[in-house]
Parts: structure tokens; C-alpha cells; sequence
């Protein structure tokens, strides 16, 4: 019988989730702790939950990533493309990216925090700046080592620097700063956690540590599955508008 | 000399390579009158692509010098077909074939319409929704010549265009090149490693020899552009004469 692959692929991740799910419940009776509710609890708190603060929460930390993640990739991608063609300004800035690049981005916080204050352009920033130099690098790199021949092939066609951007250098970037996104989301989402326990009154984050403080357990997992379930849905936009954007990778 | 679309004296052409100059073409002369083929010839390495991208203009200063006189027509007036195709592998075959027309901004109605008529001659018309990587190698070679006869230039360079195609394709492929040269006055310059092909298109066949390249020999062959010189035997003694050339320089290169 002919199944619709993505059909089939959403019944594999039923299957996973249930894995895990079964994983979870039996590791809960073996610990037998009240700090380990089983999964029932933890999805039954949830449930109730959405009602009861964590639809907000959810909302306030998907706003503050998703934003995060339009503005420093509409920023990086062109940026980091102009920095792997045009020599001479990859050598005035080259430098000043290798220093900041390894910085763990984190440890800007304190400074992030004294700036900004406590609303939500502290959390915006901080990921964003994480995000923006991780696609950033990338698309620096991927620019850099385009094929010359894809150059030779336009440029016999008449195009001028603008089309060689657009027809070759941008999409034959793509689909590496669409690798680089996926990974950098699992880090964005880190920081978003942390951001939003400190000192701040909204957000999947604080709802988690709130919880937590309360020893509200069910209530923590019930965070731990929306913070789960925000990076699960990030994930899957960003696969559906890969396949969307970057059909040639995507042909057998 | 109110013809002359090409007109190339005394060219030398040196790689940049880590600082140090590679020669790769020296003393070439070219001249090519409107309307006329040359088909160049000569064993790999000898700088046969490297003189078509100095005619397609496409080298920067910062990849090779260049001395000697190179008059060639404007670059609109001009398509090369690359010797790997120099397809995009992001773009479908119809995107591929029509980014010339885009780029010039001559995408109307009446070239789209041109455009379809050329690919149902060269039989890719029905692939024209997959991607490069979905097409063989003679498909992907005549989605290149599609997007370069779509310019309707007065000039074609073309990279051995026809290397991987099967004999009757290939065939077929030359006679519509002629005809095309004949009807539209385009003017040819073919790049090949198959000695045949070089005497049946080109009016004017250069042979080079390798080491830095050079031109060994240029042969008038003025019954070129028709499809029964194939059989002629004024055909078969020009074959002959270009791989006896063709052997002594590879023996003098030695
Ligand atoms: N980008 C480059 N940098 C340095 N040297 C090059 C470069 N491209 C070509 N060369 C050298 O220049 C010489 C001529 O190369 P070219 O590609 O023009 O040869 P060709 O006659 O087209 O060969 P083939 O028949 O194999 O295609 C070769 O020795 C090659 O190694
Ligand atoms: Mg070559």
C-alpha cells in the first residue's frame, strides 16, 4: 500500500513520543520520588495548566524566540554573505568576528540585564546575538567557498553584482544556514530559559523555576513539556520551510 | 574590416598562482569576420576554456594577466555554454534556461515563447520542471545550449558542448547549430577534442599544442557549415591532416 511520506513520518514520531513516554513512566516507578511525577501527571497538569497560565507563558517565550531568531538572521544572512565575497571588508571585520564568535554569549547577561532592564528586549537581545553570529559564520563560510564556476556561468550571461548575489551566492548558501539555524535553535532556546528565570515574571522559563520554588512538581513538568514542545514546533517550521525554500536538496 | 566580431593579436594569458605567474596561452591570434565558424582543437591543458573566458570577458585582474590586443563584441551580444554546463543546481531546467533573458531584463512573452520552441527542439521540453541533478548529463549539456540560444546572440562560444551526447543527438545538434548560423548570421566558436566535429563546423579550425598553449596551425576550411561534407572526401584528408598536426605537436611537446 502507498502511504503519504509525511503521513508515515508523522506516525514515526507518534511512535518516539510514546517510546519516551513509556521510558519516562517506568523510570518514574523505579525512583518512586515525588520530585519524578509519571508522564499521566505531567500531561494532566498541563492540560489543566493551559488554562491556568502556562498558554501565556508559552506565548510570551515562543514571541521572545521567534523574534529573536527574524532579526538576527534577516541581519546575519546578508551581512555574513557580503562578508565571504567582498574581501576587503572581510579583512577589516574578519578579525573582530573570530574575537567575539567563541564567546559564550551568556555571559553577557549581567551587562544584557543592566541595559535593557527586564522586559523583553534583554531576553530579544541576548538570543538574537547568539543566533547572529552563529548564521553569521556560516554564511560567511558557505560564501566564501560558492563554486567559481556558478560565478563564471552568470557572469557570461551578463549579470551584474546584485544578480550574482541573488541567483547564485544566497542560495547556494541556504541550505547551510538552514543547518546552522537548526542547530543554533537548541542553544537559543537555552538561553531563553535562562534568561527568563532570572527576575522576570513571565515566560515558559519563569513558569518552570515558579513551579519549582513552589514545589508544584507536576506543575515543573508540565513546563518542561511546553518548553519541549515550543523547541519541537520551531524545529518542524524550520524543516517545512527548508523543504519549501531549498526544493533542490530535497529530491530523492 | 567593418566585420570583424573578433579580433584577438598577440595574446598572452598567465595564471596567478600563489603570487607567481603560470603562463597558459602565448602569441594567440584569433580574427573572426560575422557570421563565420571556428572550431578550436587541441589536447587538455592547452588553454582552449581559458581562451573562451578571455573572449566571455569573465576573469578579474586578480586571476590572471593579461597582455596583447583583445577586441571581442560586447558581453550582451556574446553567450558561452561552459564546459561542465554551468547549470544551477538550485533552479529548475526551465529557471536555468531563462536566467539569461531574466538577467538582461528581456524576459517578454515573445522570447518565453521562443524559449519553449528551442527546448522542444532540443527534446528537454518535458523535463522542464526537474532540477539539474535529475536529468542526465546530454540533457543537462542541451538545457545549457537552450539557455544560450534563448539570447539570440551574435556570438556563441561553446566549451566542447556536445561531448556527452550519443551520436545521433550530437548529429542532430550540429545540424541545428549550422542552421542556426546560417539563417541568423550568429558566429561560432567551438572548443572540441573530436576531430571530426572540428572539421565539419568550423570555417577555420585552430589546432594548439600545450606547455605554455599556442597556436600550431590555423586551417582554412572554407566548405565547412554543411551536413553532407561529411561524406566528401575533401573531409576525410582534412581529418587526417589535423590529427598528423595534432600528433607532431604532442611529439614536439614531448
Ligand atoms: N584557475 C586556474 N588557475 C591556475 N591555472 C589554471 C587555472 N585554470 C586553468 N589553469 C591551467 O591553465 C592551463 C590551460 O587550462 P584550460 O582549462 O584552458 O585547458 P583546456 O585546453 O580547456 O583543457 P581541457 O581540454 O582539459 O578542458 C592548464 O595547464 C591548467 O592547469
Ligand atoms: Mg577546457
Amino acid at each position: 500500500m502507498h502511504v503519504n511520506p509525511s503521513v508515515k513520518s508523522f506516525s514515526n514520531y507518534f511512535i518516539a513520543a510514546l517510546f519516551l513516554i513509556l521510558l519516562w513512566q517506568l523510570i518514574s516507578l523505579c525512583m518512586a520520588d515525588l520530585a519524578l511525577p509519571g508522564p499521566i501527571h505531567a500531561i494532566h497538569a498541563f492540560i489543566t495548566g493551559l488554562d491556568n497560565g502556562i498558554s501565556r507563558n508559552l506565548l510570551f517565550s515562543a514571541f521572545r524566540v521567534v523574534i529573536s531568531i527574524l532579526l538576527s538572521t534577516l541581519l546575519a544572512i546578508p551581512l555574513g554573505l557580503l562578508l565571504g565575497r567582498e574581501t576587503h571588508l572581510d579583512r577589516f571585520l574578519g578579525p573582530v568576528i573570530y574575537l567575539i564568535y567563541p564567546i559564550p554569549k551568556i555571559v553577557f547577561l549581567p551587562v544584557v540585564l543592566s541595559l535593557f532592564g527586564l522586559g523583553n528586549w534583554a531576553k530579544i537581545f541576548l538570543i538574537s546575538l547568539l543566533i547572529f553570529f552563529q548564521i553569521l559564520v556560516t554564511a560567511r563560510d558557505a560564501a566564501k567557498s560558492v563554486e567559481r564556476l556558478y560565478l563564471y556561468s552568470v557572469k557570461s550571461l551578463g549579470a551584474s553584482r546584485k544578480d550574482i548575489y541573488r541567483h547564485v551566492i544566497l542560495p547556494a548558501c541556504l541550505p547551510e544556514i538552514f543547518t546552522s539555524l537548526r542547530i543554533g535553535l537548541g542553544a537559543a532556546i537555552a538561553v531563553l530559559f535562562i534568561t527568563e528565570t532570572f527576575a522576570s515574571s513571565e515566560g515558559v522559563g519563569f513558569y518552570l523555576m515558579d513551579s519549582w520554588s513552589r514545589m508544584a512538581y507536576n506543575e515543573m513538568y508540565a513546563g518542561v513539556i511546553a518548553m519541549s514542545l515550543l523547541g519541537l514546533v520551531l524545529y518542524i517550521i524550520l524543516d517545512w520551510l527548508e523543504k519549501k525554500i531549498c526544493p533542490w536538496k530535497f529530491l530523492y | 574590416m567593418a566585420n570583424d566580431l573578433v579580433n584577438i593579436e598577440k595574446l598572452q594569458v598567465s595564471y596567478r598562482k600563489s603570487g607567481s605567474l603560470v603562463p597558459a596561452l602565448e602569441n594567440v591570434d584569433l580574427y573572426l569576420e560575422q557570421g563565420q565558424t571556428c572550431t578550436v582543437i587541441g589536447p587538455s591543458g592547452c588553454g582552449k576554456s581559458t581562451l573562451l573566458f578571455i573572449l566571455a570577458g569573465l576573469f578579474t585582474d586578480a586571476e590572471v594577466e593579461v597582455r596583447g590586443r583583445v577586441l571581442c563584441p560586447e558581453k550582451h551580444r556574446m553567450a558561452l555554454i561552459l564546459q561542465d554546463y554551468g547549470l544551477l543546481p538550485w533552479k529548475t531546467v526551465w529557471d536555468n534556461a531563462m536566467l539569461g533573458l531574466n538577467i538582461r531584463g528581456m524576459s517578454n512573452e515573445a522570447k518565453k515563447g521562443g524559449l519553449v520552441k528551442i527546448l522542444q527542439d532540443l527534446g528537454i521540453w518535458e523535463f522542464k520542471d526537474r532540477f539539474p541533478a535529475q536529468l542526465s548529463g546530454g540533457q543537462r549539456q542541451r538545457v545549457a545550449i537552450a539557455r544560450a540560444l534563448a539570447l539570440e546572440p551574435e556570438l556563441l562560444l561553446m566549451d566542447e558542448p556536445l561531448s556527452s551526447l550519443d551520436a545521433l543527438t550530437r548529429e542532430a545538434l550540429q545540424e541545428l547549430l549550422l542552421d542556426i548560423c546560417r539563417k541568423t548570421k550568429m558566429s561560432l566558436i567551438l572548443v572540441t577534442h573530436n576531430i571530426e566535429e572540428a572539421v565539419l563546423l568550423g570555417r577555420q579550425v585552430l589546432v594548439m599544442s600545450p606547455g605554455p598553449g599556442r597556436i600550431l596551425n590555423v586551417l582554412e576550411n572554407s566548405s565547412a557549415g554543411n551536413i553532407g561534407y561529411r561524406n566528401q572526401q575533401a573531409y576525410f584528408e582534412r581529418c587526417l591532416k589535423i590529427r598528423k598536426i595534432l600528433e607532431r605537436g604532442i611529439n614536439d611537446a614531448c
